[in-house]
């Protein structure tokens, strides 16, 4: 459903944050054409029954909508990853957090593009105003992290148009720099 | 360009902050965009990078970026809401990165309205939902 997986990415992030999460940890792993990605947060977390249903389209929350009765961004990111042999896993608990983690060659024929990370990082970054959102990114050995209350310290209100395209040309650069080998 | 420290990106933003003129000091303008699944699945994404760059470009400043999730209105994603003084709150509905641009030259620089991507009503299933809570 979503184009690349940094769309997933974000939607995943986006679900995070409107569960409340204080803290959003996402890692973004590289080595040669395996990609791992990781979304650990402390928000309200799931009930085991609720959990059982993720892979279902036809089930949601309803928190934003009680007539609406679909969820899609999980079912179809997990069934795009085991599409293309890739491995995905979910970890709930209430008032404790979820961490969902997949992997895939990116390589392989189905593999769904990766597309834009500093796109989605950027606009992770504007969206979770109310949480530490820290980024990991590495590829090979090589790695930089973001931490959104460094970059509040730095920069300020994250939210305006200055502040985001620095951190734009920043994360861009970061990205660059990792692709050269330059730590 | 060599790895950027965090000095070097306070030093970006403070030498973008000095290039721009301010037009309106003390009025902030919003934008608000749709970033839930069905934003998302849209090219929201895109939409949010075309207001930056737009933005950007044009030297429009006192522009706050803000996110929502799903408003009910996945039928016109993406959906953005454009806040400012002087003209009411609007919702605007398929917009796409050129849209986006568009939006950025005449609503927030000209404050006259995009028309034919006005979208102001949610979905019907959403709309009998609000309408059964007023009965």
């Amino acid at each position: 459903m979503h184009a690349t997986l940094s769309d997933s990415l974000l939607d995943l992030i986006q679900n995070a944050h409107e569960a409340g999460a204080h803290s959003i940890i996402v890692t973004i792993k590289q080595r040669s054409s395996h990609m791992e990605f990781s979304i650990a947060d402390d928000g309200c977390g799931m009930e085991s029954e609720v959990l059982a249903r993720i892979s279902d389209p036809f089930s949601s929350d309803s928190a934003k909508h009680a007539s609406r009765r679909f969820g899609l961004g999980l079912p179809f990111l997990k069934q795009g990853i085991e599409q293309c042999a890739g491995t995905f896993d979910i970890r709930s608990e209430p008032g404790v957090g979820t961490s969902i983690c997949f992997a895939l060659d990116s390589n392989h024929i189905d593999a769904p593009p990766v597309g834009n990370l500093v796109s989605t990082i950027v606009s992770a970054l504007c969206m979770c105003d109310s949480a530490e959102l820290v980024c990991v990114r590495s590829y090979e050995n090589r790695s930089y992290t973001l931490r959104r209350s460094e970059l509040v310290e730095v920069l300020g209100d994250l939210a305006t148009t200055e502040s985001l395209c620095a951190i734009r040309t920043f994360i861009s650069n970061a990205e660059e720099n990792l692709s050269s080998g330059e730590t | 360009m060599g790895k950027m420290k965090l000095d070097d990106l306070k030093k970006l933003r403070e030498e973008k902050r000095k290039e721009l003129s301010r037009r309106d000091p003390d009025k902030r303008k919003e934008i608000v965009i749709g970033m839930g699944t069905c934003g998302i699945a849209a090219g929201a994404k895109e939409t949010f990078d075309a207001f930056l760059d737009e933005c950007d470009k044009q030297g429009v400043t006192d522009i706050v970026m803000k996110q929502t999730g799903c408003m009910g209105l996945c039928h016109s994603e993406p959906t953005v809401e454009i806040k400012m003084q002087g003209i009411p709150d609007i919702v605007y509905g398929k917009v796409d990165p050129e849209v986006a641009r568009k939006i950025v030259r005449k609503h927030l620089i000209d404050k006259a309205l995009v028309n034919d991507h006005i979208y102001d009503k949610p979905a019907a299933d959403i709309m009998g939902e609000e309408t059964e809570g007023k009965e």
